[in-house]
Formats: C-alpha cells, sequence, structure tokens
C-alpha cells in the first residue's frame, strides 16, 4: 500500500517542472521505501530540506561546494519520520546554505512557485513549499532560521511550523546560525504539521538542547488572542485586510480577541540579519575544503564556488563581529534581542498566542529582488521576531482570491500545540480547507 | 565609522575570501547601504554595554559509528589521514 503512495509521488512530480527537487533519484526512493506498513505515518510521503542528512544521499545545501558531498548518517528527526512509517521522495531545493527568502539563490537554478510558476515560492525551504502546493508529497520537513518554512507555506498556501527551540533535534541539520534556527515540519493540513511535529519530537542525545524540553500540554478552553498593530502596519492593505478577517473570525471558535502591541518588533529584522551574519560567518568556516568540498590548493580557492549571498553573509558576519564591527553591530544586536525576548515573554502573560500577517506581501516575480538585498531582507520583517525570542510560530493559508496569504500564529515557549490549535481553527473558519 | 575598501579587502582576508574586483565594488556598495539600513532601523545605542554572556557545555567525544563513510567525503586523504597542506 505505502508503495501505491510512492509510485503516485513519482508520477506527480513527474520532469520536476518546479525544479522542487535536487537530484532526485526515484530508485532510491524506492530503495529507501520500508518494507512494512505499520506506524502513525504509514504511506505519508515527505520530501526532506537538502541541508539535513539521509546517510546514502547527496546533502548539497544548494551549494556547489557540496555538490559531491554524501551523508554519513541520517539526520534523527528524518530517521524518526522514517520509523513512523513515511516514506522519503526525496531532497528539495533550497536557497544555498538557507541564505535567502525566495527561493532563488539555489546553485541548482531557482525554485518555481507551482501556484503560478512566474513567482517566486519562498524560501529558504522553497522545494518543501513546492513539493507540497504542487501536490507531490503530503508533508516536508524544512529548517526556520528567520522564517524558512513560513515564506514557502505563505506563499505557496502550505501550513508550516518554526517550533520551540528544543523540540526537534537539529543533528543532521547543517547549522547555519544555531541560536535561531531548527528543523520544521510543512503539510497540505495543519494535521500534516502536528502529525510531523509529534512523530519527530523527543530527547535526542546528539542535540542537548533537547533533552531539558517538553511540550506544555495543550489547552483546551478559549484563547485570548493578541492582535499585534505593528505586524499589519507593515504588511500591504490588503493582506492585512484579510487577515485582520480571518483573526478577528476566531471568536466563532471562542476565542477572545485582544490588541497586542509589541514595539520591540521594530528592531527584528536588523537585528535578526546581524545575528544571522555572524552566526553564519562562523558556522562557514568549517567549509575550508579539507573534510569535504572541492578539491583545491587553498581554503580561497574551494570557497571561489560559494554563491554571491553566501559570500555577502560570510563577509557581513566577519565585518560586525571583527575589532572594528563589534561594539556598534553584533553587541548591539545581542542586546535588542533580549528586548526583544523580554517583549515577546512579556506579551504571552497577557495574551495566549498572537497573530498577523506571516509576509507582508503576496509571492513576488522571479527576479524582481534578486540583485537588491535590502528588499531581500524585507521579506522576513514579520518571521524573524519568533526566532529572535525563541517561540514557536506557525503559518496557516487563508481561502480568497489572488495568490496565497498567511496567517501567522505565535505562543509562548513550549506552547506549539496550542499555536497548532489555533492554526487549525483559521484552516476550518477561513482556510482553504474550510 | 565607515567600512572602507581597505577595511573589505582586510575583512575578506579574515574570511577567506579570494573577491574578484566586480566582487569588491557589488559587496561595498551592498555592505554599506544594508548597514546604513540596519543602523536607522536598530534602537539600541552603540555602546549597550557588556555582550549578553554565551553558555557553554563541555565537549564531549563521542565515536562515530561509520568512519570510513566520513572520510569518503575528504577531497585529499593521504595514508586514510586527511591532508590539509602547509599551513605556514
Amino acid at each position: 500500500m505505502t508503495h501505491e503512495h510512492l509510485e503516485r509521488a513519482i508520477d506527480r512530480l513527474g520532469a520536476d517542472p518546479w525544479n522542487a527537487f535536487i537530484g532526485f533519484d526515484a530508485d532510491a526512493a524506492r530503495e529507501r521505501a520500508p518494507t512494512s506498513t505499520d506506524g502513525p505515518l504509514a504511506g505519508v510521503v515527505v520530501s526532506v530540506k537538502d541541508n539535513l542528512a539521509v546517510k546514502g544521499l547527496a546533502m548539497t545545501c544548494a551549494s556547489r561546494f557540496l555538490a559531491d558531498y554524501v551523508s554519513p548518517y541520517t539526520a534523527t528527526v528524518v530517521a524518526r519520520l522514517e520509523r513512523a512509517g513515511a516514506l522519503v521522495l526525496g531532497k528539495t531545493n533550497m536557497d544555498e546554505f538557507a541564505c535567502g527568502s525566495s527561493g532563488e539563490s539555489s546553485a541548482f537554478g531557482p525554485t518555481r512557485n507551482p501556484v503560478d510558476q512566474t513567482r517566486v515560492p519562498g524560501g529558504s525551504s522553497s522545494g518543501a513549499g513546492a513539493s507540497i502546493a504542487a501536490g507531490v508529497v503530503d508533508a516536508g520537513i524544512g529548517s526556520d532560521t528567520g522564517g524558512s518554512v513560513r515564506a514557502p507555506g505563505s506563499f505557496c498556501g502550505v501550513a508550516a511550523l518554526k517550533p520551540s527551540p528544543g523540540a526537534l533535534s537539529r543533528h543532521g541539520l547543517s547549522d547555519l546560525a544555531m541560536s535561531l534556527e531548527s528543523p520544521a515540519p510543512m503539510g497540505r493540513t495543519v494535521a500534516n504539521v502536528r502529525e510531523l511535529l509529534t512523530a519527530m519530537a523527543g530527547p535526542d542525545d546528539h542535540d542537548p538542547a533537547t533533552s531539558a524540553f517538553a511540550f506544555a500540554p495543550e489547552r483546551t478552553g478559549p484563547l485570548r488572542v493578541g492582535i499585534v498593530p505593528q505586524f499589519f502596519e507593515a504588511a500591504e492593505p490588503d493582506v492585512a485586510a484579510r487577515v485582520d478577517a480571518a483573526a478577528r473570525a476566531l471568536t466563532d471558535a471562542g476565542h477572545e480577541i485582544v490588541e497586542h502591541s509589541l514595539p520591540a518588533v521594530g528592531d527584528g529584522l536588523a537585528t535578526y540579519y546581524l545575528l544571522n551574519y555572524a552566526e553564519f560567518a562562523s558556522a562557514m568556516q568549517r567549509y575550508d575544503g579539507t573534510r569535504y568540498g572541492p578539491l583545491a590548493s587553498t581554503p580561497e580557492a574551494a570557497r571561489a564556488c560559494l554563491g554571491p549571498e553566501v559570500k555577502r553573509r560570510i563577509l557581513m558576519g566577519t565585518y560586525v563581529t571583527s575589532r572594528e564591527g563589534r561594539a556598534r553591530w553584533y553587541t548591539r544586536a545581542l542586546h535588542a534581542r533580549a528586548a526583544i525576548a523580554r517583549d515577546v515573554t512579556a506579551a504571552f502573560q497577557d495574551v495566549d498566542v498572537l497573530v498577523g500577517p506571516t509576509m507582508p506581501f503576496r509571492a513576488f516575480p522571479l527576479g524582481e529582488r534578486v540583485s537588491d538585498p535590502r528588499a531581500l531582507y524585507a521579506a522576513d520583517v514579520l518571521t524573524v521576531t519568533a526566532n529572535l525570542a525563541g517561540v514557536p510560530a506557525g503559518t496557516v493559508p487563508l481561502t480568497g482570491p489572488g495568490l496565497p496569504i498567511g496567517l501567522q500564529v505565535m505562543g509562548a515557549t513550549a506552547r506549539d500545540f496550542d499555536v497548532l490549535r489555533v492554526m487549525a481553527d483559521v484552516e476550518r473558519l477561513s482556510g482553504v480547507a474550510a | 565609522m565607515e567600512l572602507t575598501a581597505e577595511t573589505l579587502e582586510h575583512v575578506a582576508r579574515l574570511a577567506r575570501l579570494d573577491l574578484s574586483e566586480d566582487e569588491r565594488e557589488t559587496f561595498h556598495r551592498d555592505i554599506v547601504h544594508v548597514l546604513d539600513l540596519f543602523d536607522a532601523l536598530i534602537d539600541r545605542p552603540a555602546d549597550a554595554g557588556r555582550e549578553p554572556a554565551s553558555q557553554l557545555r563541555e565537549d564531549i567525544v563521542v565515536p562515530h559509528e561509520d568512519i570510513a563513510a566520513l572520510l569518503a567525503n575528504v577531497p585529499r586523504l593521504k595514508d586514510g589521514r586527511i591532508d590539509v597542506g602547509r599551513s605556514l
């Protein structure tokens, strides 16, 4: 039975007109398929972002630097999905080393949005979003450092959750900004996302952050839902109006709607990028061509094949942590992050969840922002807060005319299942599955 | 403090990146633009005091289950060891 599902996914992928996968190999997928059909995810076909290790498969991080790298082990989250019966179809395209919000910076070419192939799918988990939106797979694993599953979720019309830090093991995830990122489930429905999160979560000896983590029990009564005016002010008017209507419709599910201001959100974008650059430049030091990478005479020669956005971020990170730039940039960003985390933590003394638009606009045309890093970075203005504050945040697609729009739900740390509950309520009342 | 072309050159050396003339110009322009924007956006004083301390854990050595698979990705192996070339 499970193999029928796999064959159907292979048929749907066809020649992959969305460029959603990297190095897709149908026979390798068939070989990995378990013979047993047991488990809570039996028959669920999933895609895996190409920055997560699957033993014996290439893991390129969408970079020429890792074009020949073969994973020597399997990421904990992938192993747990397979143990639950899921079938891994293949590795999905992404922005190179997760550096991007549009899905255009892959060394293997941009991913196309299945809803409109002239538009970006959102990134960096671009292929994960596209593989679900195209109906190839039911669900996928991406990773989220500043919105990398929520952007493709919003642009492609897919549900996604960035979990609390420590909920999912990062063992086998190529770490790029380790204080901010997590593996993250995506799915056609909120129920798919919940199933994946449940199967992947739990302590892992390979990731100490998971040992002290436990989800808070899901609350069952009415919740206090905070509408954050700063999130709506940053979005285009029609996006803000649709999300506002969907948020207010949550009263039909018995929830109470209140306004809750979050002034520190204004610092989020700059703070996020400064810390991302710093951690990324540090993480990329290992890419020197000795343990993996292209055969080259020097680290500089090996690193020449890195793409422009990767080089730009390495330079920025090296500069903002250098003697010349540290006090002005990196130290300021650390303090701003602490202030943002305090603001968000205080908000959850007043409300149970915070809602707003996931992205400030709909999917934009391929190539429109690619040469302007400031315009690309601006896309992340509404998603980075959750990563900086260390709280869970999900996106759920809304029904309506035009390109997809996502509504974002943020909860307190460890309250991931409250977030999923509100996402499911939005999906039922105003979502594409309504 | 302005990011000069000389500072960028120094930063590129620290980052082990050889930049072409075109890259030097483009990255210099991009980085100045982005940092200008961030300067306006981030509402914290430049002298925001000591950095919040990081919490570090002890490193724990764990043997890998499949050394051969690890070494299979090494570009230059010599007698089963990683050849890192001269550093001095």
